[in-house]
């Protein structure tokens, strides 16, 4: 029985004309928009690799020079795009994709994408994930808006149940029919999108991303058919249902996600660049605590090492003081960067919440951070990254402090105190991905709201139908 | 009936089919709450607009008093060292003697100038440069380094803020179609239409009357309230300037909004339901806000590849190693050309990092790197603005993307301010040097007083006149097109089946 339903609610949707044309519309955005997301991504990568290579070889083919100068002129590392970028770009336009190691302080991570974009679209670039989560809703809804409406309306939702055909039955009928349709658009392009990914080299852990990618896509796309479902039945008329549902699109898609980022501003506001540098260079000058100032610091240094080398002049020191004040500055400056980076990614993190808060009452936000982790373009890479590049700075720094704490000499910061064997001692910078386990906890709760969603919205479409009339 | 009272009659049946129309506006309880619900969302548009460019403003006034502060902090330095009291700065971390004598130190922070309109372009706005950091050495490629490191979070700017473009851009034309999809059909639906075509009023006239009376109902009051809200929270215009401006963004809606009821009025004209009417101008709506802008984008993408950032910054980078490799030799082919006073270690012989010597081979690795990487960053730069206007052009094809650009290019968002900013940024950075180079080639140290005299940066006026009127053509001509084709659209009217 159900599945005599679902046959004619296929056939019913194959057969008119405006939804075969927004479901060909459709294919072939996702297609376009899967097709140019693997080409960029591509390219993205190669460039990424070339640019991480040359900047190795500039780092080695510094001559003579004074080894803070070095530290000064620094190092580029450049993000990786995530490993499913091509479906869902995420953060990625708005994160900076490179990060700049010098000496003294993290900055933040700099060059964004969008700085040097030329069109800004109001929706953002066309990727599968704009398609899938914007475009894909409203398709539904426009197949599935009469489905209860519209057989009331013909009267045929009488003959139904006078042929012994039970609500239930036609519910799920109906939603496994409405499946059936969207599955015909998404399985070509999930295969497609698993052929690319097989074919530009990716492993099988990719393929698990975009299958646990598709399941949570499938959750928001059984929310939406669900809500359709349900208003079908309840409105009074097909063109009230489709108000209706047209209404929750639109404050689902357009206005909530942005109402949310300003609750978010709002709720845990972010510091301006400015005065979050202003904050680094007044705590480290000042000390955190604001009673522990830099010369303080430095003086107690001095004179614990006066001490263990029983001198009483820096001069006197078989070191080289230069180097000592450095790498105290460093380890102060690790302090410092510790807390208000985590300050910062506090705020982030409390900004998610909020727009988690939001997803309560839109699936899109619930579905977006799913989306995101799973392709590897969300926050917790951005800051993985970001984390990694700094104890990669830290580190180098370290090193060649180290080094001219032995081999410099006090108040010279001459140029022939580093050169080339010291650069090459600095070891190279790999980017370990976080694993698939680590990517995906933070955004569990995301799933568990997809999967409350997509059941809510079903038991909804089950209570409605159960208490829908016959009559219009 | 005499014929006078016949040429009256017109007007007479209009005005009360016009009065009727608005009569039967106004008791539309759902008119009344979206317009309400409207009229909220630009006020908090422009709240939170106005928010985002007040922490922006204080970046830049910040940025600057901290320039200003460390100039102060060197004279201080400075007058101690030259009352000869300089052993008692040794100590001060961060400042050692003679750094503050040193003319590569000072520094500049030009920032850029906020235009009236400026808050309601925030998501525009958050992806322009609005700082630069200056010293002498700095590269005029590398200006904007700093600002482009932000500390805001990338995944709220990835959803995007709630800003008065996007309101207008995206949400105003759902607020007119909603309203103006059923202009004939329900009339046709509900058999008036009929009644309203005996009369003696040509049906031209009607129609057009009724279009007007929707577009007053609904932009009136939108009009109204953008105008309280921008003084509310932009402040009343200050200058000839920003009236212009808002005077602009006025015409702007409204061409914008005349295109969205044209639109309607032609889908209308062919007769359908006023369900079908509905689908039909929200696929529309889709197409020219959605889908178009975000295709479009690709084709620029696609058409005009942006250059590599990551190449940009290796290429400067190496030319810098190069320079700097080469650094002794730029120093003694100086002093060749400058033999009667060339430019030696400092006084103990000592060659360190502020020894004039040191300065002025800083200065020259600066100059020696800058020109070499200028052909490609030249060329880095030429292509991002053909992307830029490629995208221009390419804007005349969505009245949606001819719209936004017009208000960025209002709030001075626009990437046409960005480079007018950069361009400013540079011209300074050579009055900059031109201040401090003649003392780095004479080997020369700063003295307090010379700090007084560093050139001020001055932000210029946007020019944007005949690019606002490309923006404003944009809108016009789908809007003629539909004005006509709804005009012949409507010939073949037929008021009953």
């Amino acid at each position: 029985m159900i599945i005599t339903i679902a046959r004619r609610e296929i056939l019913d949707t194959w057969r008119g004309g405006q939804v075969r044309l927004a479901g060909a519309i459709l294919i072939g955005l996702l297609l376009l928009a899967l097709a140019v997301g693997l080409q960029h991504q591509a390219r993205a990568d190669a460039a990424r690799k070339t640019a991480q290579a040359e900047d190795t070889r500039i780092w080695l083919s510094q001559g003579k020079l004074n080894p803070h100068s070095a530290a000064h002129f620094g190092r580029y590392i450049f993000k990786p795009q995530g490993a499913l970028a091509f479906v869902d770009e995420g953060v990625n336009p708005y994160a900076g994709s490179a990060v700049y190691l010098e000496a003294h302080v993290q900055t933040p991570s700099r060059a964004r994408p969008a700085d040097d974009a030329a069109l800004l679209p109001v929706f953002g670039e066309l990727t599968a994930a704009l398609v899938l989560q914007l475009l894909v809703p409203l398709l539904i809804i426009l197949v599935a808006f009469a489905g209860f409406s519209g057989e009331r309306e013909n009267g045929t939702f009488r003959q139904l149940l006078s042929v012994g055909v039970t609500r239930r039955a036609l519910v799920l009928g109906k939603a496994l029919g409405l499946s059936a349709s969207l599955l015909a658009i998404l399985v070509p392009v999930a295969v497609i999108g698993s052929a690319a990914l097989l074919v530009s080299g990716h492993g099988a852990i990719d393929l698990l991303r975009l299958a646990l990618m598709s399941v949570g896509y499938l959750l928001y796309f059984i929310a939406f058919a669900g809500i359709t479902l349900a208003v079908s039945a309840r409105a009074p008329s097909s063109r009230q249902a489709l108000v209706v549902l047209l209404g929750f699109w639109l404050l689902s898609s357009l206005l909530l996600p942005r109402l949310a980022v300003d609750a978010a501003n709002h709720l845990a506001p972010v510091p301006t660049v400015a005065s979050f540098r202003k904050v680094l260079a007044d705590d480290v000058r000042n000390g955190i605590s604001g009673h522990d100032a830099e010369d303080a610091r430095l003086s107690s240094v001095k004179a614990a090492l006066f001490k263990q080398y029983g001198v009483s002049r820096i001069e006197d020191l078989p070191i080289n003081f230069d180097g000592i004040a450095l790498s105290e500055g460093e380890r102060y400056g690790a302090l410092v960067m510790d807390r208000r980076y985590g300050e910062l990614w506090q705020q982030y993190q409390r900004q998610a919440l909020v727009q988690r808060a939001f997803a309560l009452l839109t699936p899109l936000l619930a579905v977006k951070p799913v989306s995101m982790a799973l392709a590897g373009t969300d926050l917790t890479v951005q800051r993985d990254f970001t984390e990694q590049a700094e104890r990669y700075r830290r580190q180098s720094i370290q090193l060649i402090n180290d080094d001219y704490t032995v081999n410099g000499k006090l108040d010279q910061w001459t140029d022939d105190a580093g050169g080339p064997e010291l650069w090459a001692k600095v070891p190279r910078f790999q980017y370990v991905e976080p694993s698939m386990q680590a990517a995906l906890m933070p955004t569990l709760p995301d799933f568990a709201l997809l999967v409350l969603w997509s059941g809510a919205a079903l038991g909804l479409a089950l209570w409605a139908i159960r208490r829908t009339s016959v009559e219009i | 009936m005499s014929a006078s009272t016949h040429r009256m009659a017109p007007p007479k049946t209009l005005s009360i089919l016009l009065r009727h129309e608005r009569r039967m506006a106004l008791a539309d309880r759902s008119l009344l709450i979206a317009l309400a619900i409207f009229a909220a969302a630009t006020l908090y548009a422009l709240a939170s607009g106005a928010a985002w460019l007040r922490g922006r403003e204080a970046d830049v006034a910040l940025a600057a008093a901290q320039s200003k502060q460390r100039t102060a902090d060197f004279q201080t330095d400075l007058r101690i060292y030259e009352a000869g009291q300089g052993a008692t700065l040794g100590e001060k971390p961060g400042w050692y003697p003679g750094w503050i004598k040193s003319p590569l130190a000072p520094d500049a922070r030009p920032g850029l100038a906020s235009l009236p309109l400026a808050l309601m372009a925030s998501n525009a706005g958050e992806v322009q440069p609005a700082l630069a950091t200056m010293r002498v050495a700095t590269s005029r490629y590398a200006l904007f380094d700093d600002a482009r490191a932000s500390t805001q979070n990338p995944a709220t700017l990835a959803v995007g803020r709630f800003d008065l473009v996007f309101l207008l851009t995206a949400v105003l034309p759902l607020l007119l179609l909603a309203f103006s999809h059923n202009l004939l059909s329900s009339e046709l639906e509900q058999g008036t239409l009929a009644l309203v075509a005996v009369q003696p009023v040509a049906m031209t006239r009607v129609v057009l009357a009724k279009l007007l009376s929707r577009a007053a109902v609904l932009l009136l009051p939108a009009l109204s309230v953008i105008v309280v809200g921008l003084l509310l929270f932009a402040g009343v215009p200050a200058s000839a300037a920003a009236w212009r401006d808002l005077g602009a963004l006025l015409l702007m809606i409204v061409s914008y909004s005349l295109f969205w009821l044209l639109l309607s009025a032609w889908v209308n004209v062919r007769g359908r339901s006023s369900s079908s009417n509905a689908l039909r101008l929200g696929g529309w709506w889709l197409a020219l806000v959605l889908v178009i802008p975000s295709l479009l984008n690709l084709l620029v993408l696609g058409l005009q590849p942006p250059p590599d950032r990551a190449e940009l910054t290796n290429r400067l980078r190496a030319t810098v190693v190069n320079a700097r490799n080469g650094g002794k030799n730029l120093v003694s082919d100086f002093n060749l050309q400058h033999a009667e006073q060339p430019i030696r270690g400092d006084a103990n012989g000592r060659d360190n990092f502020d020894s004039p010597k040191a300065i002025l081979k800083s200065w020259l690795v600066a100059q020696a790197s800058e020109a070499a990487v200028a052909p490609i960053a030249d060329a880095f730069e030429r292509r991002l603005s053909a992307q830029q206007r490629l995208a221009e052009r390419l804007r005349f094809l969505s009245p949606a993307l001819s719209f936004q650009s017009a208000l960025n290019r209002l709030a001075g968002a626009d990437r046409s301010r960005t480079e007018q900013f950069i361009a400013a940024v540079r011209d300074y950075q050579a009055a900059f040097r031109g201040y401090f180079v003649p003392k780095i080639e004479a080997g020369a140290s700063m003295t307090a007083d010379d700090l007084d005299r560093i050139p001020a940066f001055v932000m210029p006026a946007p020019r944007r006149g005949s690019a606002l009127i490309a923006d404003w053509l944009g809108l016009a001509w789908p809007s003629v097109l539909l004005a006509l084709l709804a005009a012949r659209g409507f010939r073949r009217f037929r008021v009953g089946k």
